[in-house]
């Protein structure tokens, strides 16, 4: 099963066509060749390095909620 | 921080003697355990959000799994109307691959205008499928005309004109009915533009259309009882991570749901089973998959066989996503969920001992660069929708 992670969207680059988020803190740089119109403030779900599309800032938050508590789960789960 | 969505370490050493291939996985496998304890409405909204680059084969493998648990079956129109929509973004998840991907394989630059299009045309054609957005919902009735029929024709025109475009030279349903062998699959290749044929092209020029033969088995169709047993059992756990059928590793993937079309058998019998016959398995799938998700609807393979009497509460979904055959387990108390397990293609595929690492040792010697190029060409044919990184030694 393949994640998108919401991020938010700190800095927009029309040049480039990129943007930068903030993924737990942690700055990164995306690409926005695939959204159209996404701009500073605006939550998008990001995947190996792309802006799959927008999302509502209680999508994102609910979304990022689940993704934590899975990461506690997997602090403690059976994987081989 | 470390990517929840996990990646892929693939570590190849070369000798004299041959090559020995690693493979290991972060992805989180278990992540479907956070649906513990939650209703199976809530479940079945949230999780499609959660996994959300396969959003439909995850829905539908969840309402199928859920529905089944509690002893009820959709109807089939619904059952219809959900396998176009996974249509629809099985061929959208192969053109993020190909449009992406394959144009930087031969040193171009992606496509990433023509995706964008892509992706604008099947939000449109998904969001016409599902216009009261409770498609996936167990026991959903969908309605027998589409609200959007307007909007879904003039998504299903501009889509198909992309596909010519970008693609095929022509409409994909000409292109189903006339590139049906070998033989004409070479001079499609060699007479068309665009960002598919000239790889494939090449690869046959430069006798690459054979790279990495295995002798990995296709995943058989498996009975829902013995995935049920395989996903409840005391090794569920391992099974999700690393599963293999009868002690061995197995494949499932475009290749494997293709390989009897006559133009994938006729591409077998040419140039073996290797990376030109990958890689042409998706693009048939994205045409297929445009004929199915925008075409009428028909008649749907019959529901499957109860795995245990009705009130236990247990229930197997499956769907055919992108990379390949995708199941959940699911498990339910007093309509909450008590266990859930979701076994993905890419842990049969990227297996240690699977298809991709086999194709890897198969490779002949080259050059560190050009070893590297082959190798990457296989991974993108597999397709392990995380990121990966290749070590060579």
């Amino acid at each position: 099963m393949c994640l998108a992670i919401p991020a938010r969207i700190t800095a927009v680059h029309s040049t480039s066509d990129t943007a930068t988020v903030a993924l737990d803190g942690v700055s990164k740089e995306i690409s926005l060749a695939l959204v159209e119109d996404a701009k500073v403030g605006d939550y998008v779900l990001v995947h190996v390095g792309y802006a799959l599309n927008t999302i509502s800032e209680e999508e994102a938050a609910r979304t990022l909620a689940m993704i934590a508590e899975m990461g506690a789960l997997a602090s403690t789960d059976d994987t081989p | 921080m470390t990517d929840p969505s996990g990646n892929l370490e693939i570590q190849v050493n070369r000798t004299a003697a041959g090559a020995q291939c690693w493979i290991r996985s972060t992805r989180p496998v278990h992540a479907a355990s956070v649906f513990i304890g939650r209703t199976a409405a809530e479940t079945s909204v949230r999780l499609p959000r959660l996994f959300s680059v396969c959003a439909r084969a995850q829905a539908g493998a969840c309402a199928a799994a859920l529905e089944q648990a509690r002893d009820c079956v959709a109807s089939p129109l619904t059952q219809i109307r959900r396998e176009r929509a996974i249509a629809v973004e099985r061929g959208r998840e192969h053109l993020w691959r190909i449009l992406l991907d394959w144009p930087g394989l031969l040193g171009t630059a992606p496509a990433r205008q023509d995706l964008r299009l892509v992706i604008s045309e099947t939000t449109r054609l998904l969001a016409a499928l599902d216009a009261q957005g409770d498609l996936f919902h167990p026991g959903s009735e969908a309605p027998a005309e589409l609200a959007r029929q307007a909007v879904f024709d003039a998504a299903a025109s501009a889509l198909e004109a992309q596909l010519t475009r970008s693609l095929f030279g022509v409409a994909p349903t000409r292109w189903l009915d006339e590139v049906i062998d070998a033989t004409r699959f070479e001079h499609w290749c060699r007479v068309t533009d665009g960002v598919a044929a000239p790889l494939l092209r090449h690869l046959i020029d430069a006798n690459e259309a054979g790279l990495g033969p295995t002798d990995i088995a296709v995943l058989p169709d498996l009975p829902d009882r013995t995935l049920l047993e395989a996903l409840t059992g005391p090794g569920a756990a391992h099974f999700v991570a690393r599963p293999t059928w009868h002690g061995v590793a197995r494949e499932t993937s475009p290749y494997a749901r293709m390989r009897e079309h006559p133009l994938i058998a006729s591409l077998l019998g040419r140039f073996g089973c290797g990376l030109l016959v990958r890689l042409t398995a998706a693009l048939l799938e994205v045409a297929t998959s445009f004929v199915a998700g925008t075409g009428p609807d028909q008649a749907p393979a019959p529901p499957p066989a109860q795995v245990n009497p009705p009130g236990t509460g247990v229930g197997i979904g499956r769907t055919q996503a992108a990379r390949g055959l995708l199941v959940h387990l699911a498990r339910l108390d007093q309509d909450r969920i008590s266990d859930y397990r979701i076994l993905a293609p890419t842990e049969w595929n990227f297996h240690p001992e699977g298809v991709v690492a086999a194709a890897l040792t198969a490779l002949p010697p080259a050059p560190d660069a050009a070893w590297r190029r082959r190798a990457e060409l296989l991974i993108t044919a597999i397709d392990p929708c995380v990121a990966f990184r290749l070590h060579l030694t």
